[in-house]
């Protein structure tokens, strides 16, 4: 009887053992099976993100929205094309080349114009002017084009809104997005020129001088965004409820930045952001930052 | 349209055009243009931006000559009517002082700094506009005036017609200095005689 059962114990340990290896064997082939075939999906979607973007390469550097989505996708596998123009990915669109080439012209619009704002300009007009330098037709230039007396109805004034429409379309090539730009700017800090984006009041700024705002300053500069560009102690005073002290502590510190220009034939006198006075399409500036 | 500011709201960020044609930039609106910056850092950009403005205006009237004491002639390059701003004429002499610094202005010596010359075209330029002129109409062989250079009917098409004597003398001495030209006095200024040699032959 003991014996009986001792046999039958030993049979049933050695069937669970059997039992338990065949598991384990059809385990490893399956668990060989899922990664030869994730294996597989993986070189299927890296080629077939390869032939995307290779397919696709014109659009990711001339269309801006689509740049954005891919670059978004790119994120959220962990690849970043953009992040140079070596390497696989750089190579093979290219890209990393459109980020260097409009850092450049990102560092050439900050630098030509810091003679007026000091360094410091809202992002959205380093997008505008760097449009701009890429060729691209200013939306608001378009006002400029009726010297063509207006008529709804005339002819030429159709034809030449048509132009106007086919010189935006030739031109979307050049354009950037502010994310283009952020990114760009990212791009530049290893260079160490001191390129940063400050969240000044409601406007993202480029600044182009190594340099950090106190408190005060960054809240002087957020008034100033409300108070059509200038500002003065009083308003301040009424607006922050400084003593004129502070207030004036504040501005001279941004007048020594060259961040903001006094006028004195104003009074009480008046502190001016020309990053904030929005210049024209004048060359001025350009021609005077290089004969210095 | 603009995203701008509300500077573009107020229309000073449009640059001002004058009957003549001619354009400030946009800066020349903006009121602290007007003050003598205290940072010196932004002053030098501020002088250069206003040599640049001076010059450029100086060049599309055909002007030479710059007075403090004169109101009139620059009253629309220094007066901004528009927003109610205008150059003191210490910060105007400031101006043209760094400009001297650069060889874009001269001082008239006996002005105590009161009168300059602007260089909108340097001497050295107006000798090579001259001298081609004068290969060119076949005047080198003859005695030309002054007065015939500054005023002739034959020089009437030419960009230094009308030039200002001090910058005529100016231009003859770079001649003569590079012996390209020899000039004869005269019984005035008008009558002083320059004749081009042949140079290079």
């Amino acid at each position: 009887m003991n014996r009986k059962r001792a046999l039958g114990a030993k049979a049933y340990t050695e069937r669970l053992k059997a039992t338990n290896e065949s598991y384990q064997r059809v385990g490893q082939s399956i668990s060989d099976n899922q990664m030869e075939q994730l294996q597989g999906q993986l070189d299927t979607f890296r080629s077939n993100l390869e032939n995307f973007a290779r397919n696709h390469r014109k659009d990711i550097q001339k269309d801006p929205v689509f740049r954005m989505h891919f670059q978004k996708m790119c994120g959220n596998i962990g690849v970043d094309p953009l992040a140079s123009s070596k390497g696989v990915w750089g190579e093979l669109l290219g890209v990393g080349d459109f980020y260097y080439e409009l850092g450049i012209q990102i560092i050439d619009v900050c630098l030509s114009t810091r003679a007026l704002n000091g360094g410091l300009m809202e992002l959205s007009e380093v997008k505008r002017r760097v449009e701009r330098m890429r060729g691209l037709r200013d939306p608001n230039a378009n006002k400029a084009l009726p010297n063509i007396p207006y008529n709804s109805n005339s002819h030429i004034n159709k034809l030449a809104n048509k132009w106007v429409t086919m010189t935006n379309k030739d031109n979307n090539g050049m354009e950037v997005t502010e994310d283009d730009v952020l990114r760009s700017i990212k791009t530049l800090a290893p260079l160490g020129s001191g390129f940063q984006v400050l969240q000044i009041g409601d406007k993202k700024m480029v600044s182009s001088v190594p340099r950090e705002l106190n408190r005060d300053q960054s809240i002087v500069l957020g008034l100033v965004q409300k108070t059509n560009g200038h500002v003065n102690i009083n308003v301040i005073g009424e607006r922050l409820g400084w003593e004129s002290g502070r207030a004036k502590t504040a501005l001279d510190t941004l007048l020594n930045d060259s961040l903001m220009w006094i006028d004195q034939q104003a009074e009480p006198h008046e502190y001016w952001v020309p990053g904030f006075f929005e210049p024209e399409d004048d060359d001025i500036y350009a021609s005077t930052a290089t004969s210095t | 349209m603009s995203q701008a500011t509300s500077n573009a709201a107020q229309g000073l960020g449009q640059a001002t055009t004058l009957a003549s044609g001619f354009q400030f930039p946009s800066i020349h609106n903006f009121p602290p243009f007007y003050t003598l910056q205290p940072t010196a850092s932004t002053w030098k950009n501020q002088s250069d931006l206003w040599s640049t403005i001076i010059m450029r205006y100086y060049r599309h009237h055909r002007l030479y000559q710059l007075d403090l004491d004169d109101s009139t002639t620059n009253d629309q390059l220094f007066n901004n009517q528009r927003i109610n701003r205008k150059l003191k004429p210490e910060t105007i002499q400031a101006i043209v002082e760094e400009m001297v610094k650069k060889g874009d202005a001269e001082w008239d010596a006996t002005s105590r700094k009161r009168r300059a010359i602007i260089y909108w075209r340097r001497p050295e330029d107006w000798a090579a506009m001259i001298s081609s002129w004068v290969f060119e109409s076949g005047f080198n062989n003859s005695i030309l005036t002054y007065y015939e250079i500054a005023h002739g009917e034959n020089s009437e098409d030419q960009e230094f017609y009308n030039i200002h004597p001090t910058v005529l003398q100016k231009t003859m001495d770079v001649l003569v200095k590079r012996g390209v030209a020899a000039t004869f006095q005269g019984a005035n200024f008008e009558e002083m005689g320059v004749k081009f040699f042949n140079a290079g032959a």
